[in-house]
Parts: C-alpha cells; sequence; structure tokens
C-alpha cells in the first residue's frame, strides 16, 4: 500500500513531553524519550567532539540526569500499562502493554507527570531522596592474579605509575550511562582524561567473570565471562550475576574501593537466592 | 507430565518472555512465532499465553506420563501419536504413555506444543523463557534449553472427550477472517515484511530508504533467536557515531556494511548501530517460520495501521478461545 510521504514519516517527528524532552514512536507500543538540545536534531543522537559538546549546551551527564529523573518519575507513579524501561546515555526507551491504551495516550500521561513533577519539585526532592538512587561500592584488587590484566600496557600508555592508577580510578563515583550489552553490564563513565586509553585493537575471545575494565572515556565491570576488547586492570571478588545487592541499573552510581589479595582471597559469596517457582 | 525423549535441534518450554528486566540487561525472549502460540493456546480454550513447548527445526520426541489434550501448531509437519498420524492445529486426547513425535517438513522452522494443563517450571522475570547467552532461565533456570531426559512437570485439567466442532484447520471457514487472511500469508512465494521507520531513519536519504524497499532481500544462515541478517542492497546511515539506544522487538540495524539485521526475541537490550525503521509484530511472526535462502521484501507501513490489524488478530484469536473453551467437556 502506497501511504503518502507524510504519513510514512510522521512517526519520526518527536512530541514534546517537557521544555528540554521529546518522545518519539519507535514501535508499536514503544517510545523513546529523548533530551532536545537547542542545536541538536529530535532523535537523541550526538557528537562527540568537546566543540560540538559545548554548543549543545547539556553534559552527557546532564542528559542522564534529565533521563533517570523521569525514569524515576514514572517508576513512582507505577502506570499499569508500563512494561519496560530501558535507559541508555541520551535516551529512554519505554515499552507499555497497547491493548487498552494508545500512544496518545502514554504521551498524554508523561506530560502531565513531567508537569506536576516541575510545579512541585519540594514536594518531589523528598520522594526522589527517599528513593534516592544507589551508590553500589565495588571492592576491586587492582594488583589481581586472578586473570589476564592489561596493566603494564595501561601505565605504559598512561605514564601513570599504579598507586595513582589506583587512586585516579578509584577516586571518584560513576554514574551508570547504560546497563546492556550482557545482564548486569555497566558502562561506567565518565573516565579521568589521565586513563584514556583506545579498545584493544584484538579483543580477547575469553575475558574472565569479575574483570574491571576501561576503555576511552568509560570503565566497566564484566559480570560473566564474555569476549571484550577493554583494557583489565583489576578483579572484583563479587559474583555479579547473583549477588543479590548488585543489580545495576542506568541512573545509578557506582564507587570502585580498592582491596589488598588477602582481602581478594578471604571475600565469602552471600549463599544464593532460592529461585522462584510457578505455582 | 511429559518426558522429552528425542531433539534433534533445539526444544524450550516458552511463553511471552519476561517483562520489567531489559533496563538490568536482560533479553525479552518468548515465542518465536507468538501467532501460532497464541493460536495452538486458543485452541485449547486457555488462556493465549499458557507455557507451551517450541521445537525449532528437526524432530521432536516426547512421551506423557498423564492423561491430557495437546495441539500442535505451526511448521509443516508429519505428526504422529504412538504412530498414528494427527494433524496440525488439532485437539487431541492423549492417553497414560503415549508417545508424540513430531518431524519438520519443508515449510517453516517451529511448531508448538499447547498441553491443556498448567505446566509448570521455573519463572525469571515472570516468564518461563531460557536464554542461552544471559545463563538464565528455562526448567534448570540456567539458559539450557530441553534435552532428552528433561521432564517437565503438570497439572492436566480433565476432559472427557473432544467435541468434532473443536477440530479444523487453518483454511477452514468457520476460522475467523482475520486469522485466515494473516495465516494465508505465512508461506508466500516472497514475504512481505511491514517496516515503519523510526529511530535513525531521518538519517538515510530518500533514495536509500527507496532502495531499501525496492527489492528484496535473502535470509543468511547467520540467523537465531538473537538476530536474522540479510543480504541485498547495502544501504547507507549518514550517521556514524551513535550511543548506545534500547532496541525494539523488531527493529532492523543497519552496521558498517549496510546490510540489515532484523532483531528478534533474545536479541541483546542496547544496540550502537543505527536504526532505520521496526518490523511490525505480525511480520515479525511470519519471520518465525523463515528459514535461511527464503526472501524478503520490506514495505512500508505507518505504526499505527500495524497495531490496528495484530489488535483485530488478537481479538479474533480471544474469540476462537472463547468458542473452544465451551466445547470441551469436563471430567470433574
Amino acid at each position: 500500500m502506497d501511504l503518502p510521504l507524510m504519513n510514512i514519516y510522521s512517526s519520526l517527528t518527536p512530541v514534546f513531553i517537557s521544555p528540554f524532552l521529546s518522545a518519539g514512536r519507535v514501535g508499536e507500543s514503544s517510545l523513546l524519550i529523548s533530551v532536545v538540545s537547542p542545536l541538536e536534531d529530535c532523535s537523541g543522537v550526538s557528537s562527540n567532539t568537546s566543540a560540538d559538546k559545548k554548543l549543545m549546551g547539556l553534559t552527557l551527564i546532564e542528559k542522564n540526569n534529565l533521563l533517570t529523573d523521569v525514569q524515576q518519575f514514572i517508576r513512582i507513579n507505577q502506570p499499569s500499562w508500563l512494561n519496560d524501561l530501558v535507559l541508555s546515555y541520551e535516551c529512554l526507551l519505554l515499552e507499555y502493554n497497547d491493548q487498552y491504551i494508545n500512544h496518545y495516550q502514554v504521551l498524554q500521561y508523561l506530560q502531565s507527570l513531567l508537569k506536576a513533577n516541575t510545579k512541585a519539585p519540594k514536594a518531589n526532592a523528598s520522594a526522589k531522596k527517599n528513593n534516592a538512587l544507589k551508590t553500589h561500592v565495588v571492592s576491586v584488587c587492582y594488583n589481581s592474579t586472578r586473570g589476564p590484566d592489561d596493566r603494564e600496557r595501561v601505565l605504559a600508555h598512561t605514564g601513570l605509575s599504579l598507586s595513582s592508577l589506583i587512586r585516579v580510578h578509584s577516586q571518584n563515583p560513576y554514574r551508570i550511562f547504560a546497563v546492556g550489552f550482557m545482564p548486569n553490564f555497566a558502562y561506567l563513565g565518565e573516565l579521568e582524561e589521565s586513563l584514556h586509553i583506545p579498545r584493544l585493537a584484538n579483543p580477547r575471545l575469553n575475558v574472565p567473570a569479575g574483570a574491571v575494565a576501561i576503555a576511552d572515556n568509560q570503565t566497566a565491570i564484566y559480570p560473566s565471562k564474555s569476549p571484550g576488547g577493554w583494557h583489565i586492570i583489576g578483579y572484583t571478588p563479587i559474583d555479579l550475576i547473583n549477588h543479590p545487592d548488585f543489580v545495576f541499573e542506568a541512573g545509578q552510581q557506582v564507587k570502585f574501593e580498592a582491596i589488598s589479595i588477602v582481602e581478594f582471597n578471604e571475600y565469602v559469596s552471600p549463599p544464593k537466592k532460592q529461585a522462584l517457582k510457578n505455582a | 507430565m511429559l518426558k522429552v525423549e528425542k531433539v534433534s535441534l533445539l526444544a524450550n518450554i516458552v511463553d511471552e518472555g519476561r517483562t520489567g528486566m531489559q533496563g538490568q540487561g536482560y533479553s525479552q525472549s518468548g515465542a518465536l512465532d507468538w501467532l501460532k502460540f497464541y493460536y495452538a493456546n486458543a485452541l485449547l480454550g486457555q488462556t493465549l499465553w499458557s507455557p507451551a513447548i517450541e521445537v525449532l527445526g528437526g524432530n521432536f520426541c516426547c512421551r506423557f506420563t498423564q492423561a491430557c489434550v495437546i495441539c500442535i501448531t505451526g511448521a509443516d509437519a508429519k505428526l504422529s501419536i504412538d504412530g498414528l498420524s494427527i494433524s496440525l492445529g488439532c485437539p487431541v486426547l492423549i492417553s497414560i504413555g503415549q508417545q508424540l513425535s513430531i518431524k519438520q517438513l519443508n515449510k517453516g522452522l517451529v511448531n508448538y506444543i499447547a498441553v491443556k494443563a498448567a505446566l509448570i517450571s521455573p519463572s525469571f522475570g515472570n516468564s518461563v523463557c531460557a536464554v542461552a547467552r544471559e545463563k538464565r532461565g528455562g526448567i534448570r533456570e540456567n539458559g539450557s534449553s530441553l534435552q532428552k531426559g528433561d521432564f517437565i512437570n503438570g497439572t492436566p485439567y480433565g476432559v472427557g472427550e473432544i467435541n468434532k466442532a473443536l477440530i479444523f484447520n487453518e483454511t477452514d471457514h468457520r476460522l475467523p477472517n482475520a486469522l485466515r487472511h494473516i495465516f494465508s500469508q505465512y508461506y508466500a512465494q516472497t514475504k512481505v515484511i511491514n517496516i515503519s521507520l523510526s529511530y535513525q531513519a531521518h538519517f538515510f536519504t530518500h533514495q536509500q530508504i527507496s532502495q531499501f524497499t525496492h527489492k528484496s532481500y535473502q535470509v543468511t544462515n547467520n540467523m537465531d533467536r538473537m538476530g536474522m541478517r540479510l543480504h541485498g542492497k547495502s544501504i547507507f546511515c549518514t550517521k556514524k557515531v551513535l550511543s548506545s539506544q534500547g532496541m525494539v522487538y523488531g527493529a532492523v540495524q543497519i552496521p558498517g556494511d549496510g546490510q540489515p539485521i532484523i532483531m528478534r526475541n533474545d536479541r541483546q537490550t542496547i544496540g550502537g548501530y543505527p536504526i532505520i525503521g521496526v518490523v511490525d509484530r505480525l511480520s515479525m511472526a511470519i519471520l518465525g517460520q523463515t528459514v535461511p535462502g527464503e526472501s524478503i521484501e520490506f514495505s512500508i507501513a505507518d505504526f499505527e495501521e500495524s497495531r490496528q490489524k495484530r489488535l483485530l488478530v488478537c481479538l479474533a484469536l480471544e474469540k476462537l478461545l472463547a468458542r473452544q473453551a465451551q466445547l470441551f467437556t469436563h471430567y470433574a
């Protein structure tokens, strides 16, 4: 069937849901919420050069903060039709059950929700505090010989000493910009410039579980064994797949805490949770 | 309830998939051909998304340890109970100890075995689905699929006999029109796949989009539950750098080499390649039965049109479900 061009592209025209946020239909029952910057298009795609970043007005963290807030508002409100929320860098994917609601109604809901939340910032500040986004403290052994590592390569490239590397990597908490690629794999940023190093030209076929790694302006922890092209600088003894307290979500923070080899070896995992069974 | 005796390729216990887990990096998963999955349950007069067994390719055998009613839908296959032939899409009464055998033929790839029972299997994210890559879900809760010797528990709903009015095939005039129409599109020579432009579509020139819909693409051998790689006219995005974004079911990614990839049930939750649009869910069900070598053609559709078509099909399924449920005679 030949639809007029305007209809074909109508789903590409996002709708403003607040002064800085737009939402576009990306699926039959999905909306993609993006941050609108003055000199940027409305799709949430951006360039990474620092000159462009300055022109765009909002930094990546500022954009991510806006979206984290939206995610929190929606969660607190608990609409019955909500299926999933996937927050990633500069956009928030909202998937809903569209049997009894259409996308116009979801857009209206978002508009009212955001209007209500900006009108009463004080009330919401306390609500936000009570549901405060978590800061996970992850122990890392930077001297670990648990598996392969790229410490020497990183030290050579950056010109830092091992103690400086440990200090720079663990001093500040990182923002979780996205969780994906594999379960509980959190993309953390932004890494200090002194630690920037491009990805491995030849990715490893097997990065062991618990590896803490860096690449460009990001750092991450591999929750389970997988191929990977980031530089390994240490290992965490925490089992990120099964530990009930370490469930990563975009918008939260991660703070690394250096531990010794002895502490690493003495770490004891909490017992596994009983699996749920269908009645 | 039933014991798996033979799996030649892949078999899994499935339902609609997980909800609320994508934010932590877990795939939605779910039945590959959701339409035939729903259809099997509708024919048995039970909730459309009741867990069923999905058989992907090849042969499958299982033995029932309790009397129950089953119904098999999906790919063209040779079905038999203890050697006696049965048809697709027909509720069948099974006695204790009987063996079901499925031998897939040439059309389609996936069969669904629905059982009129409450199948019991561990749940993750509100779903029984297993995703091997994640090592999560399924009967062993580690993402592994069904293997020879596996036992699936369940409580059958007692049924006395099969009313003849319960049985009919996919071209039967008693089937709602909406269902007959969509079923007829399953095995077309070149499948027409509806896609709605979204995500980064405006970074593709009109010419690129025109080329994308003008010629057909071939399904390559690079296909699995995660995605389907296509071969055909390369198309290119003017935007090269993109930060990762959440990927919807049916999203069509265009990587550097210009060959499209359709993201399916077990896809990763976020991806960094530009996306030109999203295949509608009815077309995704048809793709569930598409094998390497087949040709598909993209046709631009509107999201709302696709949604309305899908809702009509689901309404028809619910009506069928209600009709079938009434016709089953139950023993207390």
